[in-house]
This record gives C-alpha cells, structure tokens and sequence, in this order.
C-alpha cells in the first residue's frame, strides 16, 4: 500500500467564547513517519495555546504508531493544562481511538461544530 | 513492375551501394564507408573531417535549393511537359506539407554546364519528400517511388535517379515531380536536390554527410557520453531493482541521445528508412516525457502527483509518430494525412503538458537542498541547473516563433568553422554530476542496505525465538494460533504459560514500530511476563507490573492483553489498549485503558467472564483490522472481523492477510472442550 505523506495546517478559530482555539488539521496518513508532522507541529505551538481542536477528518489511515504519537501529544498537552477536543475520526477510529484509552485525554466528535461547542 | 526498378542505371538502394565503393574523387570516401559500420568510431574522429573538400564549385554538379522550385497545385499530367498550361508560382516554405491539394506538380528548369553537357548520363538525387511521387525529366518519367496509384510508400526520401543527357533540350533539363502532399513533411528541407554526374553527386551526397557530422560533432560527442552514463544507470537499476530513479534516469540519458541519433537519421542514411528515423525520433518523445516527471520523484520517494500524471497522460495522446512505423503497405499517403489531420487538433494540448512537464524538477529541490547529504544536495543543485537549462532554452523557442521577444541565453556560439552546442555541453555536465552524485548515494544506500538487512536478520531471530513454535498442551483447552509476520520484523508477541494450579495465562501483545527496536521491546516485555507470571495470579497486577517496566525505557509503546483462565473456565481478562477478545462471534467490552509504557498515572482493571464447554475465544493483533485494500484503501475493519470471529485462527489470518497484510498478523482461538 502507497502511504500517504502527513500533511498538516494549523490555524486559529473562534468558534466558542473565550479564548481562540488551535486548530491542527492532519492530511494523509498518519503512521511511524508522521513525528514530525504530529509530536513537531504540537511542539510548535505558542504557550498561549491552551484549548486545542484536532481535525482528523481528512486522516485516510493510522496505524499504531501514529495512533502513539497522538496519545503522546495528548499526555503532554494533559501536563500543561491544554484541553485538546477531537473530530473527523472515521467511526473505524473513534472504536480504536475509545480502545486505547485516548478518551481519558480527550473527547471525540463527529464534527467541527460539535466539537467547538465542546470548548464551552 | 516499379519504373525505378527498370532503369538499368538506377540503384534501388544507392546509399548503401554507395558507402562501399571507393571513389577517386573523395579521398575520405573510402575511411567514411569503414566508419559507417562504426557510428562511435565516426563521432570520434569527426575533427579529422571538418576540412571536408567542397564542391561548391564543382563543374559537374548542380544544386537545387528549394527557393529555386516552382509548384503547381493540381494535378495535370501536362506539367511534365514545357509547354504545358499549367500556373506555376515560386515554391514557399512548407508549402508542399500544408496543401490541400490531392496531388501536384513542381519543377525546376535548370541550364547545364558544359561538363554535364558532355556527360553521357546524369544523376538526380532527391531527398526528404515522403510520399510516392513521379520524377520526369524533359518530359519523359524517368522513376517512380512508391506507387502513385495507390498511393502507397516507401517513403524512403534519398533516391538517386539516372538518366542520359540525351534528355538534354538546348543545354536545359526540366525537372518536373508528381507528388502527394503528407502533412507534416516537406521537399528540400536542409539538404538540396542535387543534379550532375553519377559521380559528382555520389561525392556531393558524401561530402554533405560528412559535413552534417562535422558541423555538430562536439554535439554528437558530448550524447555519446550521456548515452555511455546512461547505460551506467541503468546497470545501477539492474543490480537494484527497488530503486527505481535508476531506471528513469538511465532511460533519459539513453533516450536522449537516442533521439538526436534518429534525429541524425531523418538527415544521412543510416541503414533504415527516413520514415522510421522521424517515427523512432517522435516515439522517443513522450516515453522522455514520462521519465522526466519520473525521475524527480522517484529520487526523493514520492508518488507522481496526479497533476503530473495527467501531464503524462497528455502526452502519451501524441501518436502521430506512431503511424509513421506503420508498415508502408497498410496506409496510403491520403489515409495518412487524415490520421495526422485528427490527431493534430490535440496539438496545441500537447505542447503545453510538454511545455509544463520541466516543473517537475523543482518538485525535488526542497528536500534534495535540506538533506545533510552532500550528494543530495550535488544532485539538487543538477536538477537546478537542468530546469534553468530547460527553461532557458524554452525562452530561446520562443524567441525563435516570433511570436514573443525575451531576453534568453543563445543555445550555439560559433567558433571558427564549428559551433559549440551549449545544450549538449549542459546536459552532458548534467550527466556527470549526477553520475558522480548518484554513485556515491548508490554506494551509501547499498552500504545502509546491508546494514538494514543485518539489522532485520537479528531482529527475525529474536522474533523467532520469543513466538511460541508449539503450544504446551492445556487439558480441556484446544488453543490454536496463527502468526503471519509482515514483511518488517513487527512487534507481535504472546505467550501461553501453564500455571502449577491447572491455571493458564494467555497474553497477546504488539508494540508499536518495527525493526530490532520493537523486538528488543518485546523481548524485555517477554522476559517480564515470564518473570512476573511466577510470582502473581492477577492479570491486572501483571500488566501493570509490565507498565512500569516499559516506561520510559521505550519511545513507543505496548498494547497488551493479559488472560488468565482456570481449569473450569473462569477467564479474567485485564486490557492495555489492546483490542477486546470476541467470544462465539461477540465482541466481549472490556475496560479501555492506555496501552503500556506512556505512563505511571494508570490502573488496569479486570474484567471476569466464563468460558463454557464448546465456547470459542478469539483474541487478535490490530494487524487484522488494519489490513488494507491496496487498491481502494479500505480497511479489513470492525464488521469483518467479526463476520469471521468464529473461524479458526488460521482462517481469520489467512483471511485478513489475502485482503492487504500492513502489520503483523497474530490470532489466537481457545475451544473450551
């Protein structure tokens, strides 16, 4: 299977009151290659990010590493205080996502809407 | 019978004939007729031959340039004549290619010397008009090529056609040709027609060859080189075949050279037909096309963009020159045309995918630049080079259309009598660096290689040794695995460990990441189990005794689940993250929890259930359901799973395999007796 390059945008949204949000926008796949792209984008972010929305919408496969580099980010986004919320999993996902506990660290739903009213 | 055929002076195949009879007139005719048979030999040596004696004043000989011709676009049987009827006009560049007319007519009345006069026969040759046509002389049809009937080739333009100076009128002959229009081709292109004595214009035909080499020798020098570092890449593709911007690479430096080689044919003979050098020539196209996208993504391992693809695609629609390498005898001059005619109207398509299809160099550029590699960066810096190279000559075409005028760098210099050919030095510069660049990342790839093989070796082994090769018989439980390894050393692991109570443990496991890493963590995580198992009876206690072991000793981490099940089939289950067993085709919920080694701040609870007499567990790695469609990139998933839960493990892995294997595949199945 051809593997997907991990692409990623990150932005900053109002989309609930209060402070703006991160967005990080995952493109591809996410796999044991996507270090850079998952742990490096998250460690680039400004102190001053403290409510952070994943968007994994456009995320076609990850495997158990990359779902790795995304517990990781979460437990260290838990050690500083961020809140990290979730959306765009495939339904597939969401099951692994629930399985390896990554719900302790984080909330997972279906879309941005969703998702933003989680932030209030 | 064919009309050149019954010309008892004709020679059907003159240029051959030709480039084996010794001359008086030429010293260099006999050393050329050698160096025919040794076209690398030739390129060599062409600075001896740029002194080439000239017979532009040659008393025995006549050029006819085609600005001397004068055509009649219809067909008239009477034009053959000079007192004919018929409006003739001076020729025009490119007229012939683009008439419409069916057939018509060009002539040229031309005064003899006193020495061609004296003559008792006098030769014509002709060249570069690709379709069958009519030569008369004075009237009188002194040869045919082709069949003007049908309208069928050869197409072979180089004929020689002889004829006796009693044809001669007052000191004049009137050359008059009947021809078909061919789109695409015309009569008299850089060559003229010549007129004189059999052997002035065997020793013109010669000299002009001569001077064709000499005039670009440097040209077909320096492609003779990039030809010679093609083959070298391609012998690099050869002994690795997973590296496939060798092949793409050599394919360009092969295939360029190629091209200028047909290109040469279309001009002197080269032992094939005009037709098949233009057709090979334009073949070479697209197939250069396809490489030259390949090649800067193949080098920094990336899938063509579909942008590119779609380039490639356009480009391969250009088959005009595919017809050409038809077998004369299935088309007809007329058929021909029409063809071309159709296919012309994607013309201006193709030339703007060929025009797009340079920018696929800069597509490497980024990633070649940030390598720490000195080589990538020598190679970036190439690629560099060839695409201002390409562009720069881009600008110089259309500067030359007329259309534009851009500023842009001149692609020949004349020096004395010879030209230096900045493109064939650029790209035989090109070939170089990359030669050198791509040997030196070939030697550190193979050397990394073997150091990845080395590494997997060891890492197979101790994979090998850490999965069960038997089951240790269970009384009352029939335990059945399957473990498919991917391709990478993985990192699935279980174990089945009989306890002194007539208990068992079961623990599955798969760390993430391949490579002897992952089979040094299973390995650590292995001899923990082995360890823990003897002193507790909980499975929660032991995976969290294998949590603490594993963090921070590992970058990645562990899924695991820890079974135990005592003689009458009470199982309690603990889960690290792992997938949830299915029991008789249902997935049983166990609690989700971190998978091992992120962190201390976890408990792992228990979850207790009984298997029956007849009952089927089924336990399983994440290589199952993440099995993908290589084709449509779907996954095994949740839903065939468990369509297939209640199947032997060799059957759910065999499955899950044949649907697209990514990861190791381990399955175990408990039958309750």
């Amino acid at each position: 299977m051809q593997e997907q390059v991990t692409k990623v945008k990150t932005e900053e949204i109002v989309c609930a009151p209060g402070d703006p949000i991160t967005v990080i926008r995952f493109t591809g796949d996410i796999t044991s290659t996507s270090q850079a792209a998952v742990t490096g984008t998250y460690e680039s972010l400004p102190p001053t990010a403290k409510r952070i929305l994943l968007d994994f919408s456009k995320v076609e496969y990850l495997n158990s590493s990359g779902i790795a580099l995304v517990i990781q980010m979460m437990i260290a986004a838990s050690k500083k205080d961020q809140k990290i919320v979730t959306f765009g999993l495939t339904p597939h996902f969401i099951k692994v996502f629930t399985m390896v506990g990554i719900t302790r660290y984080t909330s997972l739903h279906p879309d941005e809407t969703t998702a933003c009213a989680a932030f209030i | 019978m064919n009309d050149q055929q019954s010309q008892p002076h004709a020679h059907p195949d003159f240029l051959r004939a030709i480039a084996f009879r010794p001359s008086p007139r030429n010293p260099h005719a006999r050393l050329i007729s050698i160096m025919k048979r040794h076209l690398a030999c030739l390129l060599v040596l062409l600075p001896l031959f740029t002194a080439a004696p000239s017979h532009a004043q040659d008393p025995d000989l006549i050029r006819l340039p085609p600005a001397e011709w004068q055509i009649h676009a219809a067909d008239d049987p009477a034009c053959a004549t000079s007192g004919s009827t018929c409006i003739w006009h001076h020729l025009q560049d490119s007229e012939i290619a683009y008439s419409t007319a069916p057939v018509l007519w060009i002539r040229n009345d031309v005064v003899l010397t006193p020495a061609m006069q004296s003559a008792s026969q006098l030769s014509l040759f002709t060249n570069e008009i690709a379709s069958p046509y009519e030569v008369y002389i004075s009237g009188h049809r002194i040869g045919t090529v082709g069949d003007m009937r049908t309208l069928r080739g050869p197409w072979d333009s180089n004929r020689v056609f002889s004829f006796p100076t009693s044809l001669v009128q007052d000191g004049h002959v009137l050359i008059t040709i009947r021809l078909t229009p061919l789109l695409g081709t015309s009569t008299s292109g850089s060559r003229t027609l010549l007129l004189g004595t059999p052997a002035a214009v065997h020793d013109a035909f010669l000299s002009d060859t001569l001077k064709e080499f000499a005039a670009q020798w440097q040209h077909y020098l320096c492609f003779f080189a990039v030809f010679c570092v093609g083959v070298f890449f391609l012998f690099l593709y050869a002994l690795d075949r997973q590296s496939t911007e060798y092949l793409w690479l050599g394919l360009l430096f092969v295939g360029t050279p190629l091209r200028r080689f047909f290109e040469l044919a279309t001009l002197v003979p080269m032992g094939f037909s005009n037709s098949a050098g233009f057709g090979f020539y334009n073949v070479l196209d697209p197939i250069l096309f396809i490489a030259n996208i390949e090649f800067p993504f193949a080098i920094i391992r990336r899938p063509v963009w579909k942008s590119f693809r779609i380039i490639q695609a356009i480009t391969c629609l250009d088959l005009t020159s595919l017809l050409f390498l038809l077998p004369v005898s299935i088309l007809s001059v007329r058929a021909l045309s029409a063809m071309i005619h159709v296919i012309s109207v994607i013309g201006p398509v193709t030339s703007v995918a060929f025009a797009l299809t340079p920018l696929a160099y800069l597509v490497p550029l980024p990633a070649c630049f940030r390598s720490p590699r000195p080589e990538m960066r020598w190679i970036g810096g190439a690629i560099a080079f060839l695409f201002i190279e390409d562009f720069t000559r881009f600008l110089d075409e259309l500067n030359a259309s007329g259309d534009v005028h851009v500023p842009s760098i001149p692609q020949a210099f004349p020096i004395g009598a010879l030209t230096f050919d900045l493109r064939a030095f650029a790209y035989l510069l090109f070939a170089l660096v990359m030669l050198v660049a791509m040997t030196v990342r070939f030697r550190r790839m193979q050397s990394r290689n073997r150091e990845m093989e080395s590494e997997l070796e060891a890492a197979q082994t101790v994979q090998q040794i850490l999965i069960p090769e038997t089951i240790a018989a269970i009384p009352g439980l029939t335990i059945e695995s399957a473990y498919l390894p991917a391709t990478e050393v993985g990192g699935d692991f279980f174990q089945i460990l009989p306890q002194p109570d007539q208990s068992t443990f079961i623990i599955l496991g798969d760390v993430s990441g391949h490579g002897l890493h992952a089979a040094m963590t299973v390995s650590l995580l292995v001899g923990t189990i082995r360890t823990l198992a003897e002193y507790v009876n909980s499975p929660a206690e032991l995976i969290a005794g294998l949590n603490r072991r594993l963090v921070g000793r590992s970058t990645g981490f562990a899924t695991c689940l820890v079974l135990h099940i005592t003689h009458d089939g009470l199982m309690t289950i603990a889960n690290a993250g792992h997938l949830s067993p299915y029991l008789d085709g249902v997935e049983i919920p166990t609690e989700a929890n971190l998978p091992l080694g992120l962190t201390l701040d976890v408990t792992y609870p228990e979850t207790t259930l009984r298997l029956d007499a007849n009952q089927r567990l089924t336990l399983l790695t994440d290589g199952v359901l993440e099995a993908t469609d290589t084709h449509t990139r779907e996954l095994f998933g949740f839903t065939r799973m468990q369509e297939i839960s209640r199947r032997s493990a060799q059957h759910i892995a065999e499955t899950a395999r044949t649907f697209g294997q990514n990861d190791d595949i381990t399955v175990l199945t408990l039958l309750r007796a």
